[in-house]
């Protein structure tokens, strides 16, 4: 017995100390655990190439990366500019009446016509008034009187008319755990398409920041829908990396759709402060500048522009960002064609492959004489056209810089999507971002007979095939009769 | 022994997720692989608070009648003038050449006047000046051409607004590729010899420095569009020479801008003083040494 028992003792003593220990070690971890796994919005390589002050101010005066955390946060602490058209979640009231003692306080709410009360709400966010920006806790609520009990008010006081939202923030919350569960290896943290995995992929996944998208619904000079980005998250982007999340669910994908919304306003607002400071204030430009000005001139210069002019400019920009992304939910923006789908038929795919073909569009040039996606363009050195550098490999840039390969339409994978309203879309509207150009002033009826022609491709035969499917057509006639639109 | 180890370890584990989820989250959410999946806080900012630094922006906008004077000046090359081969020579094998190459195409990046003026330089005041007086937007479209695969004319100032009706005169599809930095950018075809203009862009914001415009389809044709919001800009013409009138009186400080310099300006401050009633002459001087082709 005793050695056995000695040894059960001996065990227990050990695993005391180890539990300690292990604690010990895992609060250490902890400790320092939390600060090293928040992870942080990346700046831009634009903003990195301002200067010091430009980015993080001067004096007290706030520079691009104290704007960007003052209107974004980072990815543990979200903020909220209620002037972005983002759905944010949680339900809008206002404060009717307001009474404080040592227990809490007491509040009756008015919930905004047409939403209800979360009721597991757990917290208050306060929008405007003396406490705008506080989270109080919310410990009771009567849904009968709208009164609440606020908890954790320290000093706050509402007043009357003061507005708050209720489980503030519970859609742009969970749009941020899912992206980061589901799209940040890609896509990063920031929305700069510089995940973790990015480098191994071609083409490369979409860096959200220059608020663009390339496959759309809505017209050419119009930013992308809700319906647009739900349509990629849904079915993927067939010839890429970009898969199909079509089991989850609708509520986690329009939450996901919210939060690339807002990395993609985040991303804007930033590339439109640097645009401000770029051609003055680039590492670049002060050095060139130092040639006849003292640096403290230049500094004490930008803290001046920084103080008189940015806050105006910082309204323009929300004020820019509101107005284009709610335009591009608006019936306005989406591309309606004027007649029904031309119906293919030989007659149609012919006069597409004329038009295609043709002078007017000479969609050849690109995309080649044959659809292969070798046109002559794809052989020439480019410069980029706003930094003037020569790109390294001929062939067409887009905005991101990568090297795009006209689609070659025999494969039958259009990365848009493969509906006749979709190529109908790609035409209309170019493809964002990249050197296919809107041919929106094309008539509707022409756009069809190309769609018809596009579709029709992959089906032709081999060059030099016999047989059946060396017919002058070998594709079947589909759609004959579709629906407008469709 | 091993086995309870094991145990344990799960047990420490299990309490060591318990730790890691109180210390970090405030939700309670179990944090796995880092802080990705911390449900994070959400401050709310209100829209209004933005509105008082607009207001204050907007304060400087009330003019009194104010004493005005212009400036004429001519932007002169110092130093030996780098010969300019044609962009296209006549004849030359080059895509689409019945059209674009039917007649010698000059390269504009540069181009210098007998006497050294330069021309396609952009003068101009980068923020309007207090006092000075409101864009006018014309009534009637600006008309931007294009023929032998080159854009008329090379250089613009437009006021905000203006609508640009985009001609062609060539027989080959073109398209017009803007890169703006604060407007919207347009990517559009240009139908072969349209001569109504369908294609009309619209700069609504003024911009900072000049911005390109290109054509897809030939990939060496370019301009420069500057959008400004006062009318206070220009570009010189074939002999160099550019006017600015009804500058309020006082000290200027005007940019001058051009594609082929080494960082586009020739001079980012050129301060310039207006005597009310009187037209001063400017004389900027364009080293050679800083050109970059």
């Amino acid at each position: 017995m005793t050695d056995l028992k000695r040894l059960g003792l001996a065990i227990m003593l050990h695993t005391a100390w180890l539990k300690r220990a292990g604690i010990a070690g895992i609060l250490a971890i902890v400790a320092t655990g939390c600060s090293d796994n928040s992870s942080s919005f990346s700046i831009s390589d634009r903003t990195s190439s301002l200067i010091p002050e430009a980015q993080s101010g001067v004096a007290d005066t706030p520079g691009v990366v104290d704007l960007l955390e003052e209107k974004f946060g980072n990815p543990q602490q979200l903020k909220a500019w209620t002037k972005l058209p983002v759905q944010w979640g949680g339900a809008a009231a206002s404060v009717e009446v307001f009474a404080a003692d040592a227990e809490g306080a007491k509040v009756r709410f008015t919930v905004a016509d047409g939403q209800e009360f979360p009721a597991k709400a757990t917290f208050v966010n306060v929008v405007t008034g003396s406490g705008a920006g506080k989270t109080l806790g919310l410990s009771s609520w009567d849904a009968a009187t709208g009164e609440a009990v606020l908890t954790g008010l320290d000093g706050v006081v509402l007043a009357s008319g003061d507005t708050c939202s209720i489980d503030g923030g519970a859609v742009i919350r969970s749009g941020r755990v899912l992206y980061m569960r589901h799209c940040s290896h890609c896509h990063g943290t920031a929305g700069d398409g510089n995940g973790p995995t990015a480098q191994y992929l071609y083409p490369r996944p979409r860096d959200y920041r220059h608020g663009v998208f390339k496959f759309t619904s809505t017209n050419d000079m119009s930013k992308v829908s809700r319906e647009d980005l739900l349509r990629v998250l849904r079915y993927g982007i067939p010839g890429t990396y970009m898969p199909s999340f079509l089991l989850m669910k609708d509520e986690e994908l329009t939450a996901i759709v919210e939060y690339v919304r807002l990395l993609s306003m985040r991303g804007e607002f930033e590339r439109k402060l640097v645009n401000e400071l770029v051609s003055d204030y680039s590492a670049d430009a002060v050095e060139s500048r130092l040639k006849d000005e003292q640096r403290a001139d230049i500094v004490a210069e930008l803290g001046e522009f920084l103080s008189e002019d940015l806050p105006g400019v910082v309204d323009g920009i929300g004020g820019e960002l509101e107005e284009s992304w709610v335009a591009a939910d608006t019936e306005e923006a989406r591309i309606i064609p004027s007649v029904p789908r031309v119906p293919d038929s030989e007659e149609s795919r012919r006069r597409g492959r004329e038009l295609y073909l043709s002078k007017t569009l000479n969609c050849a040039d690109c995309h080649g004489i044959d659809g292969a996606g070798n046109g002559p363009q794809t052989m020439v050195y480019e410069k980029n056209p706003v930094t003037n550098v020569p790109y390294n490999e001929p062939g067409l840039h887009d905005v991101w810089d990568n090297l795009n390969q006209p689609r070659n339409l025999h494969t039958g994978i259009f990365r848009g999507g493969r509906r006749p309203i979709d190529l109908f879309c790609r035409i209309h509207a170019g493809i964002k971002g990249s050197r296919m150009p809107s041919f929106k002033n094309t008539p509707h009826e022409d756009i069809w007979h190309i769609v018809n022609y596009v579709l029709s491709i992959p089906f032709e035969p081999e060059p030099g095939a016999t047989g059946l499917a060396a017919g002058p057509i070998a594709a079947p006639l589909v759609g004959a009769t579709p629906a407008a639109g469709e | 022994m091993l086995r309870r180890l094991g145990k344990l370890s799960g047990r420490v584990f299990s309490a060591a997720t318990v730790v890691l989820a109180a210390g970090c989250s405030e939700y309670g959410e179990p944090v796995i692989g880092g802080g990705a999946t911390v449900v994070p806080q959400v401050v709310f900012i209100a829209s209004e608070a933005d509105a008082a630094g607009a207001d204050a922006a907007a304060g400087s906008e009330a003019s009194a009648e104010v004493a005005t004077g212009s400036i004429r000046g001519r932007v002169q090359l110092v130093g030996t003038s780098p010969t300019m081969e044609l962009l296209v020579k006549q004849g030359a094998e080059i895509k689409d050449k019945e059209v674009c190459a039917a007649v010698d195409v000059p390269d504009e990046r540069l181009q210098v006047s007998g006497d050294g003026g330069v021309a396609n330089v952009f003068v101009y005041l980068q923020k309007a000046p207090k006092g000075g007086s409101p864009v006018v937007t014309p009534s009637e479209p600006f008309v931007f051409d294009q023929k032998n695969c080159r854009f008329y004319p090379h250089t613009v100032v437009l006021p905000v607004n203006q609508t640009v009706r985009v001609l062609s005169n060539d027989s080959v599809a073109h398209n017009t590729h803007t890169y703006p930095s604060k407007n919207i950018p347009v990517n559009s075809g240009v139908a072969p010899m349209d001569r109504d203009g369908k294609l009309e862009i619209i700069y609504r914001k003024a911009e900072a420095v000049p911005l390109a415009v290109k054509c897809d389809y030939h990939a060496w044709m370019n301009a420069w569009h500057l959008p400004l919001d006062h009318p206070y800009g220009a570009v010189t013409n074939e002999n160099g020479e550019f006017a600015i009138s009804d500058l309020p009186a006082g000290t200027h400080s005007f940019v001058v801008w051009h594609e082929a310099a080494d960082g586009n300006f020739v001079q980012r401050k050129l301060a310039v003083e207006v005597k009310a009633g009187e037209e001063t002459e400017v004389k900027i001087e364009y080293p050679s040494s800083i050109l970059k082709l």
